[in-house]
């Protein structure tokens, strides 16, 4: 006999408590759902859920945590709230100016407004270490011995097989593709290289599902994981 | 100054004009409604960034090779970048910069 809906939506309900990582209540505050019509998004998230967790191995998928997450958005070059939005910075310093406008009114519109009549002094870049040397948040950036900026986030890259930083940069020195910047260490000055994200070239990107089914994956062309 | 800062500085400048160029390029062929300092140089070219489209995909590499005079051929590089305004100027100077 199956149990009776409220429970099975109880039970479904404990798991995604549970698991944090699949954040379904944020998702359902984004669909703008609320009482009968949340718990039916609720309800169809945790089916997704289980029926995700049930048969997820057998195609190489399983839950993660917020730590994987944080991981690929330093790879892909995804803004992450819980390091670099943390670090105090504006749109403009973060690159997100495609996430505000300058036309509408809102609370902190005008104060933007005016950061951006005066000038952006900083802004982040990617960079790349060298293999072997851990580069860590608030680590100093350097030209030579001028101070030029500092690491607000950084994490080893398992394809690339060296560390990668966001560094937040003096606007004249905040631009990609450049090799030449060293930063303080634990170990020492080391050389970094800034880049342009995304580390990683993301593959879902060059899968047709038109086209192309799971069966096949390994005989897709597909090109280097790893960018640099 | 010393002489690696002068080689920095110098492929700063370049890359800045490069920058510039792109960002002016995306305004005034594609017709966006922004300035050009708008456009963050890893800012997502399409989808929920700047929303450009398939369209907008074709006239930007024939208005890159246009401006700068090169021929792109490799199909999965170009795929590769059109991410950002920084990955279509890695793209130029993988053809060996403006012509």
């Amino acid at each position: 006999m199956s149990p009776a809906p409220e429970l099975k939506m109880a039970a479904e309900l404990e798991a995604l408590r549970r698991n944090a990582a699949w954040n379904a209540p944020a998702h359902v505050h984004c669909l703008r759902l609320s009482g009968a019509g949340a718990f039916a998004a609720l309800d169809g998230l945790c089916a997704a859920q289980l029926y995700l967790r049930a048969h997820g191995a057998a195609f190489a998928l399983a839950p993660v945590g917020l730590a994987a997450l944080d991981q690929c958005a330093l790879e892909n070059g995804f803004f992450n709230i819980r390091a670099e939005g943390r670090a105090g910075l504006t749109p403009l310093e973060l690159q997100l100016q495609w996430r505000v406008s300058y036309k509408k009114d809102y609370v902190g519109s005008q104060a933007l407004l005016a950061r951006r009549e005066a000038g952006c002094a900083r802004r982040v870049t990617w960079a790349l270490g060298p293999p072997e040397t851990a580069l860590a948040a608030g680590d100093a950036v350097y030209l030579d011995e001028q101070r030029i900026g500092s690491l607000v986030n950084a994490g080893y890259v398992v394809p690339c097989g060296v560390y990668a930083a966001l560094a937040l940069l003096e606007r004249p020195y905040a631009c990609a593709g450049i090799s030449g910047f060293t930063v303080e260490t634990a170990a020492g000055r080391v050389p970094i290289r800034t880049v342009s994200p995304p580390l990683l070239n993301n593959r879902s990107v060059y899968v047709n599902p038109q086209h192309h089914r799971y069966a096949t994956r390994h005989e897709l062309a597909l090109p280097r994981l790893a960018r640099y | 100054m010393t002489l690696q800062s002068d080689e920095v500085i110098r492929q700063i400048q370049v890359r800045e004009q490069l920058l510039a160029r792109v960002q002016a390029l995306l305004v005034e062929r594609l017709h966006l409604h922004r300035d050009a300092d708008e456009i963050d140089p890893d800012c997502p070219l399409f989808g929920t960034g700047l929303g450009l489209d398939s369209v907008d995909a074709v006239e930007l590499v024939v208005g890159v090779e246009t401006a700068f005079g090169l021929r792109l051929s490799d199909e999965k590089l170009i795929r590769g970048s059109l991410r950002t305004v920084n990955s279509l100027v890695d793209l130029i100077l993988t053809h060996g910069g403006p012509r």
